[in-house]
């Protein structure tokens, strides 16, 4: 097992783990106890655009992902929530022509991407040293973020009519979890893909969110939970020659449905 | 008394569709009002408006003398228990401690040595001292209404607006609930919106009877005649502790 941690690539792989791990399982808390599941899907997608982008304009396309992708969070945030458009019409508006931009700037660019795939199903085995440090500062930005907003978040999430009565500006700590949301699916792009990034922002939170009693300790399973399953998920594509993002994605749901079947036991 | 909510002809419509109409009603501290009424009558539209969430269509709304969104500081809401995740990761002082916005404006997760005290207070007023650490999903209906009761408290309102509190309790918890509201009022004015006819003419010293139009506001004892025009259906109102009847159906 440990012959493959003399590769750089390998290296760089196993910190990319702990960076991914530290966002999904802070910002995956948010996301599944405000049931914003869905709407975090849809800005993952919208990414993709951002990615586009970046070929276009020959730049580094997770450069580019981060403003594109926040845009599009606050877009999806306003329209459905100011104007009568409901949310999952907005969410589905946004994630298909998220899509259909990023096709149309690559398109426009020179028609070639080498590692589109990359972006779209991720490869975890890929991650420059000079992205690992773009994808620290983003979990940076995310841990100030929810220190500095922990008991906000907190209220908004678990009562937000209650908390606009109490004077919170709750249209605003509603509209910044969606920017972390949209940086953590920027942490993520690398690891997993566009297309796989919700299942890594859901599930850990999910499997922790059955032995928590605080958002604080959820968020503390989630990191831990997620780090394991990535670096076993990493450790199994290795082993087989198997894609690391598909890897590490199928045995997050695996843990889902055994910590689901433990509970159901453990009940009766 | 001093006045504490003050509605002048206050109409309200969704789209085109009109739930109030030409409500003019005023409460003033150490009330306890009853707001009833059939569903779709507008109950909890008359609360979302003073609580300033919803603007009325037409007419003049004041909580403490001033506009609802600036007098809602000093308003305390418990909101009905159904819309709760109860599974939300968060224990009894967590919920209690978010009723004061001073509290959750400060950054982190921990809060004050004084933050902590003055929710045990709330929860010793409402009787759920020792469940201070327990898990929400591990309360009964019951307590997660004192507990949401506790967490209006600690903003020290002046006014409390209560979204059908009663409807998940047993006969006994409502007793004790409705006791403790009766210790409540002294300090502050109380607004109840409920189905429950027996406790209003039990517990409630003014009624507001709600459907569309307000049919009556006043006291209880001279409020029940107006039930049937309320309801807009015979009512037989049976003495203490049996719910009432509904003869016929309703047109």
């Amino acid at each position: 097992m440990f012959e493959m941690l003399q590769y750089q690539f390998m290296q760089n792989a196993v910190i990319a783990a702990f960076l991914v791990s530290i966002a999904c399982g802070i910002v995956g808390t948010y996301v599944v106890v405000k049931r914003i599941v869905a709407l975090s899907g849809g800005i993952a997608h919208t990414a993709f655009g951002g990615i586009g982008l970046g070929y276009l304009l020959n730049f580094d396309p997770i450069l580019t992902a981060i403003p594109w992708t926040i845009l599009s969070a606050l877009g999806i945030g306003t329209i459905s929530r100011e104007t009568g458009i409901s949310e999952d019409t907005s969410i589905g508006m946004f994630w298909a022509v998220g899509m259909a931009l990023g096709i149309l700037f690559i398109y426009i660019s020179s028609g070639y991407a080498p590692d589109l795939f990359s972006y779209l199903f991720g490869n975890i085995l890929t991650v420059p040293s000079g992205e690992l440090v773009l994808m620290g500062l983003m979990d940076v930005a995310i841990i100030i973020f929810a220190f500095f907003f922990y008991k906000k978040l907190e209220a908004v999430s678990f009562d937000e009519e209650f908390a606009k009565i109490s004077g919170i500006n709750t249209r605003f700590v509603y509209l910044l979890l969606l920017c972390m949301v949209a940086l953590s699916v920027v942490v993520m792009i690398k690891a997993v893909g566009i297309i796989l990034v919700i299942a890594l922002l859901a599930l850990p939170a999910a499997i922790a969110r059955k032995y928590t009693s605080s958002l604080l300790s959820m968020m503390g399973y989630a990191i831990i939970l997620s780090i394991i399953l990535s670096l076993g998920g990493l450790y199994l594509s290795y082993l087989f020659d198997l894609p690391s993002g598909t890897t590490i994605i199928l045995l997050l749901a695996c843990a889902f449905l055994l910590s689901s079947v433990q509970q159901k036991v453990a009940m009766n | 008394m001093e006045e504490v909510v003050e509605l002048k002809k206050v109409s309200f419509s969704y789209d085109s569709l009109p739930v109030l109409r030409d409500i003019t009603l005023s409460v003033k501290k150490g009330d306890l009002v009853g707001v009833i009424g059939p569903n779709g009558g507008g109950k909890t539209t008359l609360l979302k408006i003073i609580l300033g969430l919803l603007q009325p269509t037409k007419g003049k709304v004041s909580v403490f003398g001033k506009p609802p969104e600036t007098g809602r500081g000093k308003v305390g809401y418990v909101p009905q228990i159904s819309k709760f995740d109860r599974e939300f990761p968060i224990d009894v002082m967590g919920v209690v401690l978010s009723g004061k916005p001073g509290n959750i404006a400060r950054p982190g997760w921990a809060y004050g040595q004084e933050e902590k005290s003055s929710a045990i207070e709330a929860l010793e007023t409402v009787g759920m001292k020792e469940y201070a650490k327990r898990q929400i999903s591990k309360l009964s209906g019951g307590q997660i209404q004192r507990v949401l009761l506790a967490r209006a408290l600690m903003s020290e309102p002046g006014l409390l607006l209560l979204d059908e509190p009663i409807s998940s309790l047993d006969p006994d918890a409502q007793k004790s609930f409705y006791e403790l509201l009766g210790r409540l009022k002294e300090k502050m004015a109380i607004m109840i919106v409920t189905h429950d006819l027996t406790a209003v003419t039990e517990y409630m010293d003014k009624l507001a009877c709600l459907n569309g139009n307000l049919y009556y506001h006043g006291k209880t004892k001279e409020g029940i005649k107006h039930l049937e025009a309320t309801y807009q259906c015979p009512i037989e109102l049976i003495a203490h502790g049996t719910p009432h009847r509904v003869l016929r159906r309703h047109k």
